[in-house]
């Protein structure tokens, strides 16, 4: 499934079809999903997993920050040479 | 070098390892073990990880404020590091708590937000921290710079005995205590062992993350002013 998203970059692609199908689950109708069984049932399922899933993507884009910030630092550091640890 | 930055490493990876496993678990309980809340049913199990972010949160403001304060008096670099990585953190798990809460918030009382007191006073709270970065990328001269924003985490700080007692004071949807209290907690035994775990997890988490965030701050300064491998040694250097 393209979603017509061929001239999109390509994080934003990745990033739209990893959160297209929880934006479908938290907009849809709930007749659509429980076909009026249960109406509402399966909602706050779907905000749990959400709330849970967005701690490790707000963790995750902090891990990814340090991580790069860290990797330049030892990439300067290792431009410097050795002893440019000591002291 | 100011900092030991394998030692600051591996005590960042053990700290923020552990947490992270903690947290795994209480995913497992959350999911597993711990018993449905009557009322709320299913939704109450963002419970686990809402209160834990709100401490957490509330921790990195306060050692952010504590390091300001450090800074304002001694004018000493790690201190102001220490604030900056503190301040980052409460901007991180302040999204988790701003977050999840108007999730929750959505199925038990209806709505994603309220202007209630609580709520307001948080969201505040998150919107100061932003402005701690503002200040420092908003004056030319470093020292002052340090020195205007380390104002800002100490009034941050001043705002969370209003966030922790706003629901007595006030009448409020968000609702009060129900572990720590005086008389002892009124939740189900495993549901609070699950929150304590959650606790546990979280701290450990912020404190690792904090201790790299730290050791990237003094490590980023001390290589900025490092000369060009062409030029001279910087002083206590050893060559």
């Amino acid at each position: 499934m393209t979603l017509g998203l061929q001239g999109a970059p390509r994080l934003l692609r990745g990033a739209l079809r990893l959160l297209g199908p929880l934006l479908v689950i938290l907009s849809v109708p709930m007749p659509l999903l429980a076909q009026n069984q249960g109406r509402g049932a399966l909602r706050p399922f779907a905000y749990v997993f959400v709330a849970y899933g967005l701690v490790w993507v707000i963790i995750g884009f902090w891990v990814f920050l340090i991580a790069r910030r860290l990797g330049r630092i030892e990439e300067r550091l290792r431009d410097r040479g050795p002893g440019a640890t000591d002291g | 070098m100011p900092i030991d930055l394998k030692k600051a490493r591996t005590i960042g990876f053990i700290l923020s390892g552990s947490g992270i496993a903690l947290v795994l678990m209480v995913h497992w309980m959350v999911m597993d073990w711990v018993p449905t809340e009557a009322v709320q049913g299913v939704v109450q199990r963002i419970f686990y990880i809402h209160p834990p972010a709100a401490w957490t949160t509330f921790l990195a403001v306060g050692i952010s404020a504590l390091a300001s304060l450090a800074y304002l008096w001694l004018e000493d670099e790690r201190a102001d590091a220490a604030a900056v990585a503190a301040a980052e953190g409460s901007l991180i798990f302040g999204a988790i708590l701003l977050t999840s809460g108007p999730l929750w918030g959505r199925i038990a009382w209806g709505t994603f937000w309220q202007p209630e007191p609580r709520l307001t006073l948080t969201l505040l709270l998150w919107f100061i921290m932003l402005g701690y970065f503002l200040v420092r990328g908003s004056v030319d001269d470093p020292r002052k710079a340090r020195r205007y924003a380390a104002i800002v985490p100490i009034l941050g700080a001043l705002d969370i005995p209003f966030i922790h007692l706003s629901v007595e004071w006030f009448r409020s949807l968000h609702p009060q205590a129900v572990v720590l209290k005086p008389e002892g907690p009124t939740a189900d035994p495993d549901m609070v062992v699950t929150l304590l775990t959650s606790f546990g997890g979280f701290t450990l988490l912020f404190l690792g993350l904090f201790t790299l965030r730290y050791a990237v701050e003094l490590g980023d300064r001390w290589a900025q002013n490092l000369p060009s491998p062409s030029t001279s040694q910087p002083s206590g250097v050893a060559a």
